[in-house]
């Protein structure tokens, strides 16, 4: 079965900044695929080359097994888009706004209606159908950029940061939303600078940066990349000699010690932490609270890219 | 058509602006040019008698003289010879002319008048609501010199007979009549003026309501989303250009059918080429007007600039149009200027209709025509400029990226 999504050697060029060097991406049916990367990384230039928003210098992109272009119409009516920035009409209701998104797609009222209640019920805007977007908060204002994005239920759904500047209750409520989505059997690209909501409800990720692929596999794979394979934590007064000690141990990569706390980063294996509190033992230091814990995949993200996700 | 309702619906929200420029103002045009009167003057004048004070410190004959000779002219009020009083009196607005003889006046006038050297001032102060105080004291000092001119003729007679006789002087006044221009303001006169004035009224509201929708629909955010959709960019754009020239054209009709409904016997007195002509000038007028509008909307002009835009550009045009003053008066530089902007060449083209006749002729109708086309060549040149804008900005990545995509295999 072809590729919901194939994208094969994107370069894209903003004057002398190489935005896409060569990208290439694949996704499957019924996927939740999460780009992620920083600032800059290429996120939003790929999905608007992928829309045929942007032209590009040299690549391929095929959606659905066919070739995508800017006068693909059949293509685009199958798919939805909830843009990073908040993109409704202020001077619509919630209703007729998303009225209008579902109509680009849908030309039959009849038709349309339910599909505009069941979104508007999607995202839980009942109560606010007749109010206009400034009356509305940040959060039920997202939601309403997501139903004009999926109300005319779209097999393929571009979420481009959709959580951004958004309550947490609001959050959840849209991370719900993508993952019932996803059962539904809508494939879906999401991007996010957020690395618990990629980690929750991807089922793959493609970490980018300088408009290359860095990375790309399920959460696991990505985390196996990594040579962390687990990090100690511990509350304790640690001199500095115990520190080289700790160092020294076998599976020890990095033992750093901060503010009253001691953070270990091992190799996978068995006797981690016990080697651990042994050598604490040796100094006579008193342990406080101790855990451990799997490398997230912030920590898969700065060892590949060497920078934060936020930087 | 989805676009289209989208649009009456941005038009919805921002009623306000077609209800000012459009329905309001056109309202006013009919107030003004209905102000133009054809009634008859009476032709009767009557003298406006100013009120004033004196506060006479001196005394003498003069000043007992130049008392008199204001009693004759005004109304005098009683005040105190008092410092609070005297501002207050001025301050308030209770007289139009306050007139302080100082003591020793009388002597002092005498013995300047010997001496052939300057009169002595007496203290005066105006009312700031009205010019009749400025008049009141042009009246004293043309009294003072009068006075001032028999005592030194006749230097033995008695003061009080020198001002009386000074006095009688002023009481010689000219017969003054209104002169019948013999010009009545006729119907047609006044559905002229109205459509002259539909050039501020069309211009600003087609500018403010079109420039506003297309700002709207230019949203960097909301145009990304509609060029995503599955909806044909050729189509949306049809539907676009059609929503904004409804707006247009209603506001034509109204306009103009305002025009005709209020001055319907106008149109008997033109006639209905004359007429008909004149509708196609300010339909012209605004096909320019709406092509402005597509330049600002496409350039990402915000509500605020469409309004700036519109209200100056509108104000410029219509001024250099002669709807505020007759083309007639103006300097030969400023109709120089004129010709560059569509307003001199509407007011033209609706004096030519105007003029047509109820039977025109080709030849006759065709200084009117011209004029209609000198419009729509602005209206096509702003359309041009509006294109170039439009495709300018849809190559910026600001503006929703562009268009289309070319299908370059690696």
């Amino acid at each position: 079965m072809a590729p919901i999504v194939s994208v094969k050697n994107l370069v894209k060029r903003y004057d002398s900044v190489l935005a896409l060097d060569h990208f290439d991406l694949e996704i499957n049916q019924g996927e939740v695929f999460g780009l992620l990367g920083p600032n800059g990384s290429g996120k939003t230039t790929a999905i608007n080359c992928i829309l045929q928003l942007l032209t590009y210098e040299k690549g391929q992109i095929d959606l659905f097994g066919r070739p995508m272009t800017a006068t693909s119409y059949d293509l685009k009516r199958r798919i939805g888009v909830v843009p990073q920035n908040v993109a409704v009409f202020d001077e619509l209701t919630v209703y007729e706004n998303i009225d209008y998104f579902c109509s680009l797609y849908v030309k039959e009222s009849s038709k349309r209606k339910p599909l505009v209640e069941e979104a508007i019920a999607f995202v839980g805007l009942e109560e606010q159908v007749g109010m206009r977007p400034k009356k509305l908060s940040g959060g039920l204002v997202r939601r309403l950029n997501i139903a004009c994005g999926i109300a005319h239920k779209p097999e393929l759904i571009f979420f481009d940061e959709p959580t951004v500047a958004v309550d947490p209750q609001s959050r959840a409520s849209i991370l719900q939303g993508i993952k019932e989505m996803t059962r539904r059997g809508s494939t879906i690209i999401y991007t996010s600078h957020y690395m618990e909501e990629v980690e929750e409800i991807c089922t793959r990720i493609m970490i980018m940066d300088k408009g290359r692929t860095l990375a790309c596999g399920t959460n696991e794979q990505l985390k196996e990349l990594v040579a962390a394979g687990e990090k100690i934590v511990i509350e304790a007064d640690v001199p500095e000699a115990a520190l080289i000690k700790m160092r020294a141990l076998p599976h020890v990569l990095s033992a750093v010690y901060a503010d009253g706390r001691l953070e270990v980063a091992c190799e996978n294996g068995e006797h981690n932490v016990a080697d651990v509190l042994a050598e604490l033992a040796k100094a006579h230091i008193s342990p406080g609270r101790i855990w451990a814990e799997p490398p997230t995949l912030n920590d898969v993200f700065l060892e590949i890219t060497g920078r934060q996700l936020r930087d | 058509m989805p676009v289209f309702k989208c649009i009456l619906k941005i038009l919805r929200a921002n009623i306000t602006f077609f209800l000012i420029y459009i329905i309001g103002l056109s309202f006013m045009g009919i107030g003004i040019a209905s102000s133009l009167s054809s009634e008859p003057t009476t032709g009767a004048f009557e003298i406006d008698r100013a009120t004033y004070a004196v506060v006479d410190r001196d005394k003498s004959a003069l000043s007992e003289g130049v008392a008199a000779f204001l009693g004759e002219h005004g109304d005098a009020v009683a005040v105190e010879d008092d410092e609070f009083a005297l501002q207050n009196v001025i301050a308030k607005g209770a007289v139009d002319y306050l007139l302080v003889i100082p003591a020793g006046y009388g002597e002092q006038f005498a013995q300047a008048v010997r001496d052939g050297k300057e009169l002595p001032a007496m203290d005066a102060a105006y009312s700031f609501i009205s010019l009749a105080g400025i008049f009141m004291d042009q009246q004293v000092d043309g009294y003072v010199s009068l006075v001032r001119t028999l005592m030194t003729a006749h230097p033995h007679d008695a003061v009080a007979d020198l001002t009386t006789q000074a006095a009688k002087y002023f009481e010689d006044s000219v017969d003054a009549s209104y002169i019948s221009t013999a010009v009545d303001v006729s119907a047609a006169d006044q559905f002229s003026v109205f459509l002259g004035w539909s050039i501020y009224t069309l211009f600003t509201g087609i500018v403010v309501c079109v420039g506003n929708i297309l700002g709207v629909m230019g949203r960097p955010d909301l145009r990304r989303r509609n060029l995503a959709s599955a909806l044909p960019q050729g189509r949306y754009n049809l539907q676009l250009a059609l929503g904004c020239l409804v707006i247009t054209l209603v506001s034509w009709g109204w306009t103009f059918g305002l025009g005709i409904a209020v001055y319907h016997d106008a149109a008997f007195s033109i006639g209905l080429a004359g007429v008909a002509l004149c509708g196609a000038a300010m339909l012209a007028l605004c096909l320019f007007a709406f092509s402005f509008a597509l330049i600002l909307g496409q350039s990402g002009a915000s509500l605020l600039a469409c309004n700036a835009w519109g209200n100056i550009v509108g104000l410029v045009i219509a001024f250099l149009g002669g709807t505020w003053v007759p083309l007639s008066l103006m300097s030969s530089e400023v109709l120089a200027v004129a010709h560059w902007l569509p307003g001199y060449w509407y007011s033209s083209a609706l004096e030519e209709a105007i003029t047509v006749g109820a039977t025109p002729t080709l030849a006759g109708a065709l200084p009117a025509l011209q004029c209609i086309g000198v419009l729509l060549l602005f209206a096509a040149a702003c359309f041009c400029i509006s294109l170039v804008v439009a495709r300018l900005r849809a190559q910026t990545s600001e503006a929703g990226g562009n268009l289309t995509a070319p299908a370059t295999l690696s």
